[in-house]
């Protein structure tokens, strides 16, 4: 019996070990943040006269955005929040579309805050940011992206964060994709719902874990706030790398010896899905493009600290974003091939079934761990698509090649918003060469 | 499969990668390229080269050589070099064969690590020459590094440590080593360059 156990170990156990090291140590972290978020201080209900409450500057960066604009704002006047102690700042760069139109339908009606427009004649976030943080005066400030929706409590519950612990130099909210509108069809619903649960594990376990050790990496470009003096220690946003909310994370690290950088779930910000598979690959390439970027532009942040538990360790970051995915790629490849090399086809297929229930039950160990501490709404949808998480791998099996591919295509390519993805590009090649050989046929028959 | 099978699907393999490479398709160019290019030579130096076998028989003696001047009698079948015959020594248990296959070899990593780096994009060719050849050298050594730990453990603690040692132990010294040769020849090169194509658009 124990022969038997040991040899099928020692013929399994030479595939699956590593994968169930590394990623079964990467849910244990997870689990370890979820404890932390469970058990950390809560910040404080804010007291005292509503009137003493501290300025919040709220910055929206905006580039065509009259479809998205008026649910933002509209979001921000439903807030908890005293409204006067709220300054909304509206910074368009050179929209072209009538989004001027839908900040004045919003700014005309009823309400005890400020909303300003401001009009930039150049593209570009960063810049965009900048001047808003120029142009306002709150003690805070906070950047949200103009096609997001706050909760009702979000400025409240950050602010609250923030007057609770006077060693948080900035915070990013909790970012929350909403449901797919039903008549967008079946790929839609699937690639909404996995991102919803993807985003509630990176969220409340991902970075909890990372506020704890204080290691968190990336601000949301979503929604992100900063106490004013920590932010005027930086250069503020700069354009080099196509991920500046990275880049001004490392550089608050980078400025100030004792930042505390966290994450404040329960601020929440709604999301709108990704509409397609392709929309999603342009994303997680600009994310991966920004990563290493950021990476690359702190070199003094990449050898020393590997072992280090507490604090940033972008080495260890990178191995596992960047290093790993190499072997990974061409191994997911080979290995249902080494049939033909002498394997047995019941040895390679239950091995790939293994590892692919082995990563749907850490999907499902974290939706459950996450359930009892997210909202009712949350939970009802976790209920309603129980059956998601069996699909998560095959979800992460797709974001993984999108990131080898942002890794592979910063060193050929300059940075750009929109990236094609392979399959189109393809087609649009494949067009071309037919065209060519059409072309030269047609030479030829002259 | 018959060598003119074996030409033609290298054919097919090439053109596409071109294809891929000529219209500036790096994704599908590096899996496409990477992946067939293993997968060939895994292939080829399985049935229709001695590669494997090369491999296998240098690494039995180089073991068979280093685990001697641990005091480990070893002896290796003049027949079928892949095969080594440890001495166990502490229960008495005699003689173990450990076989070197596909696996042990470094044949599926060595060819792994060639696809990854021949066609990495962004190289010129003697950078990618030089990494190749490290990558195969330092493939080797840590592939020489876990035999040994799985041979003088065996020698030591005898028979009963055999999964520890080859499945847990030995698969995580050579991860580690896998780990340390891909940062070293493409994390870092990666770094490098990006931050001197970012500083050079930031300075013109």
């Amino acid at each position: 019996m124990l022969t038997h156990f040991v040899s099928f170990w020692v013929y399994w156990g030479i595939w699956l070990i590593i994968p169930f090291l590394i990623d079964g140590v990467a849910a244990l972290a997870l689990f370890f943040g979820l404890v932390y978020a469970m058990f950390r201080k809560k910040a404080a209900a804010i007291h005292g006269d509503q009137a003493h409450w501290p300025r919040v500057s709220i910055i929206i960066p905006v580039a065509n955005g009259e479809k998205s604009l008026g649910q933002c704002l509209q979001s921000i006047r439903q807030q908890t929040y005293p409204a006067r102690q709220l300054e909304v700042v509206v910074v368009d760069n050179a929209s072209t579309d009538d989004t001027v139109g839908v900040f004045q339908h919003e700014q005309a009606k009823l309400w005890d805050g400020q909303m300003h427009w401001i009009s930039i004649p150049f593209r570009g976030k960063p810049g965009a940011l900048n001047t808003g943080i120029h142009m306002t005066t709150g003690h805070y400030v906070i950047n949200i992206d103009a096609d997001v929706a706050l909760s009702a409590n979000a400025i409240e519950a950050m602010v609250a964060a923030f007057e609770s612990d006077p060693s948080i130099s900035a915070a990013t909210g909790g970012v929350e994709v909403l449901p797919a509108a039903p008549e967008d069809g079946l790929l839609p619903y699937l690639i909404a719902e996995c991102e919803f649960q993807e985003y509630l594990s990176a969220f409340w376990m991902g970075r909890q874990y990372q506020t704890m050790t204080n290691s968190l990496f990336t601000l949301a470009g979503a929604f992100s706030a900063f106490r004013r003096e920590a932010l005027l220690h930086t250069f503020l946003y700069d354009g080099t790398t196509v991920s500046e909310d990275t880049k001004l994370t490392l550089d608050i690290y980078k400025h100030i010896k004792a930042a505390r950088i966290v994450c404040v779930p329960e601020a929440i910000v709604y999301l709108e899905p990704t509409p397609s598979l392709s929309s999603l690959y342009a994303q997680r390439v600009r994310w991966q493009r920004g990563q290493l970027e950021v990476a690359a532009l702190n070199p003094e942040r990449i050898r020393p600290n590997f072992f280090q538990m507490r604090g940033l360790s972008l080495s260890r970051l990178l191995m596992i974003d960047h290093t790993l995915l190499f072997p990974r790629l061409v191994w997911m490849f080979l290995f249902p091939l080494m049939v033909f090399f002498g394997y047995p086809f019941a040895l390679v297929f239950n091995a790939l079934v293994l590892m692919y229930i082995f990563y749907a039950g850490i999907n499902y160990f974290t939706t459950a761990t996450t359930f009892p501490i997210v909202g009712k709404d949350e939970r009802k949808r976790l209920l309603k698509s129980w059956w998601i998480p069996i699909l998560m791998p095959a979800y992460r099996f797709l974001i993984f090649l999108f990131r080898v591919a942002g890794s592979i295509i910063p060193l050929k390519e300059p940075a750009a918003w929109r990236v094609k993805d392979p399959i189109l590009e393809t087609r649009l090649a494949w067009g071309q060469l037919v065209a060519r050989i059409r072309q030269l046929w047609g030479r030829l028959r002259r | 499969m018959n060598i003119a099978l074996f030409g033609i699907l290298c054919l097919l393999w090439a053109g596409a990668t071109f294809f891929f490479y000529h219209y500036r398709l790096w994704f599908l160019f590096y899996v496409v390229g990477a992946v067939g290019s293993a997968l060939l030579i895994i292939y080829g130096g399985h049935a229709l080269i001695p590669l494997e076998r090369w491999l296998e028989t240098s690494s039995a003696y180089s073991v068979h050589g280093i685990a001697a001047l641990f005091g480990v009698q070893t002896r290796i079948f003049q027949e079928a070099p892949g095969s080594i015959l440890v001495l166990v020594i502490p229960q008495g248990q005699g003689w173990t064969m450990l076989e070197i296959g596909i696996e042990c070899s470094g044949l599926l990593e060595g060819a792994v690590l060639f696809g990854l780096l021949a066609f990495f994009p962004g190289w010129t060719a003697g950078p990618r020459i030089g990494r190749i050849f490290f990558g195969f050298l330092a493939t080797f050594f840590g592939n020489l590094v876990r035999l040994l730990f799985i041979v003088l453990t065996l020698a030591y603690l005898g028979k009963d440590t055999l999964f520890l040692s080859h499945t847990v132990i030995g698969r995580i010294i050579f991860f580690l080593f896998v780990v340390i040769i891909f940062w070293t020849l493409i994390t870092r090169p990666t770094l490098q360059q990006i931050r001197a194509d970012l500083l050079k658009d930031k300075t013109g």
